[in-house]
């Protein structure tokens, strides 16, 4: 795990070190997302896993993280949480009752590969937060109570937001926030990418939930955004948007879900089956506190 | 390749790798803070101290005393009576994910502001990017002037004459704070008047044509009070949109001020426990 900076620095009496402007831009606090430090989850409805080239396939490619995501059958596709091909879990060990402001941010520097498959078959790419009890990581199924539960048996609450790419033949992308057992729908309208010459694909996301413990001790995740930066057609990249989310999402009132860890995910899916491999590459970065 | 099909029969590196953040939340205190700000509309004596008061963890409270305004009141949160400002050490080119929260809710019932008191007692709580090494002048700003201050509060008024009821409202610079009636409640009964506010904001770095440009750009606050019925369900929330530019070498202050947003009424104490959690 890489420490970017210290935390404990707030209220400095010191100047900050200045951090070389280079990609991707600044100083970047929290903590870096390593494979290593992940677990591995499948998903246990698909069987497109018949040989050692299907599936997903996750990389960590320097401070990025690169997965591929093989093209689903049987008319197998992504249209929960629940349903998506492959997943990473991450414990960021902090609890639920410690109320944490919880961030997570996916830069791309190439973006998404613009192969052209684009549009029916598009790559599904979702990052969020789920909460579930301490030393569980290797437990959590989020299908163990169907696809649309908000709750599950082996954890307790989510929220997440999907990123949608090559969605037509400008590969531009469509971002949803959404939570528990929703569907993955309500999409954004396009972040454009340049996708002409000279082309760029850096996007920034920044997906920001806010867990509150309410006065009658109900926990609950509440306020939800997710803020970004696109290239837009000019490919300029002073283009942003943000999305929100009005449902707050209850984790329950009993004590014992006040010491849920927050985890985080990454997933990726397909939107339907067919179509061919699609990679995304990035890095991702994470507050919670 | 990995077969990641069955749930059960999965990869996995040795032991949990905690992403926890290396620092707990900063417990705010007068005696930490850098700046002690005196406003120039609100006419209203208001002072800062460290409380005796602790909640079950030892936190203590920071008690606000705010002397009732008699000729200019606050009407915008750089019109405020005081400032106190913390220096987080962030600066713009850091892009730091910014959460603050005040509790009150295990306040003693002394130190919560009275329904009756017309004055209309206000705080708030919130952060502002000004140039480092001179103290942050809030009056007059917009709070989205990025030569100067750009700046961002909750504000929370307490009392309305009648009833009462805490109301919020998350607003920047000189605008017009607007408390509506319609805002969550707090309870009459002894023991459930205490409340929870919070505000969490996102900055992002633009990639405007290879050049850093940090943006403040979305905001959103939580207001939970006991309600009438002291249930605690009560939620209001609120959120801002503005896409604020933040000069990169812009330092990042907390602050926490007080007025009244009426004048008369009777001078008040308020306490709450605040905290911040940027990174």
């Amino acid at each position: 795990m890489k420490l970017i900076r210290s935390g404990s620095t707030i209220i400095a009496t010191a100047p900050q070190q200045s951090g070389s402007l280079v990609w991707p831009i600044g100083i970047h606090n929290g903590r870096l997302l390593h494979l290593m430090d992940s677990h591995l989850s499948g998903n246990d409805q698909f069987d497109i896993v018949t040989n050692n080239q299907d599936g997903a396939e996750w990389t960590q490619i320097g401070e990025q993280i690169q997965v591929a995501s093989t093209a689903s059958t049987n008319s197998q596709l992504t249209n929960y949480l629940a349903t998506h091909i492959s997943y990473r879990f991450w414990d960021t060990g902090v609890k639920v009752k410690e109320n944490p402001a919880c961030t997570i941010e996916f830069t791309t520097k190439a973006g998404a590969v613009p192969y052209g498959n684009y549009g029916g078959t598009t790559l599904y790419q979702t990052m969020g937060f789920v909460t579930a009890p301490e030393g569980t990581i290797a437990s959590i199924n989020l299908r163990d109570a169907g696809n649309t539960a908000n709750n599950g048996v082996s954890w307790g609450c989510s929220r997440w937001s999907t990123m949608r790419w090559n969605v037509d033949a400008g590969y531009d992308m469509q971002v949803a926030l959404r939570q528990g057992g929703a569907t993955v729908s309500s999409f954004s309208g396009d972040y454009l990418s340049k996708h002409t010459d000279p082309t760029s694909f850096r996007y920034t996301f920044r997906h920001t939930e806010m867990v509150h413990t309410r006065l009658d001790g109900d926990f609950r995740f509440t306020n939800g955004f997710i803020t970004v930066n696109y290239p837009g057609t000019d490919g300029d990249g002073d283009y942003s948007a943000v999305k929100t989310i009005a449902t707050d999402s209850t984790v329950g009132a009993s004590g014992d879900l006040g010491d849920h860890h927050i985890y985080v995910f990454v997933a990726v899916g397909r939107k339907a089956a067919g179509g061919d491999v699609q990679t995304i590459k990035g890095k991702y970065t994470v507050w919670v506190k | 390749m990995i077969n990641n099909k069955q749930g059960s029969e999965l990869y996995y590196t040795e032991g949990v790798a905690y992403l926890r953040a290396e620092s707990e939340p900063l417990i705010l205190n007068v005696d930490n803070a850098m700046y002690l700000s005196g406003g120039v509309a609100d006419d209203a004596t208001v002072s800062f101290a460290q409380s005796a008061s602790t909640d079950g963890s030892g936190n203590q409270y920071i008690k606000i005393t705010i002397g009732a305004s008699t000729s200019t009141a606050t009407t915008s949160i750089d019109e405020c009576a005081n400032y106190l400002f913390w220096d987080t050490g962030f600066k713009g080119y850091h892009a730091p994910s910014i959460a603050l929260d005040m509790d009150c809710s295990g306040a003693l019932e002394s130190d919560l502001v009275t329904a009756t008191n017309s004055g209309g007692p206000l705080v708030v709580f919130g952060w502002c990017w000004a140039a480092a090494g001179s103290a942050p002048m809030m009056y007059g700003k917009s709070g989205r002037d990025s030569s100067d201050v750009v700046n961002t509060g909750l504000a929370w008024k307490m009392g309305n004459g009648s009833n009462e009821s805490v109301e919020t409202d998350l607003e920047h610079g000189n605008t017009n704070l607007g408390f509506a009636s319609t805002n969550a409640n707090r309870g009459t009964d002894d023991g459930c008047r205490g409340f929870r506010n919070k505000i969490i904001a996102n900055s992002l770095i633009f990639d405007n044509e290879g050049i850093p440009d940090v943006h403040y750009y979305y905001a959103a606050s939580l207001s939970n009070t006991p309600g009438t019925d002291c249930g605690g369900e009560n939620l209001q929330e609120k959120s801002k949109n503005t896409k604020d530019a933040i000069p990169l070498n812009h330092k990042l202050y907390v602050f926490l001020a007080a007025g009244n947003f009426a004048t008369g009424g009777d001078a008040c104490t308020f306490a709450g426990i605040f905290r911040a959690r940027i990174k």
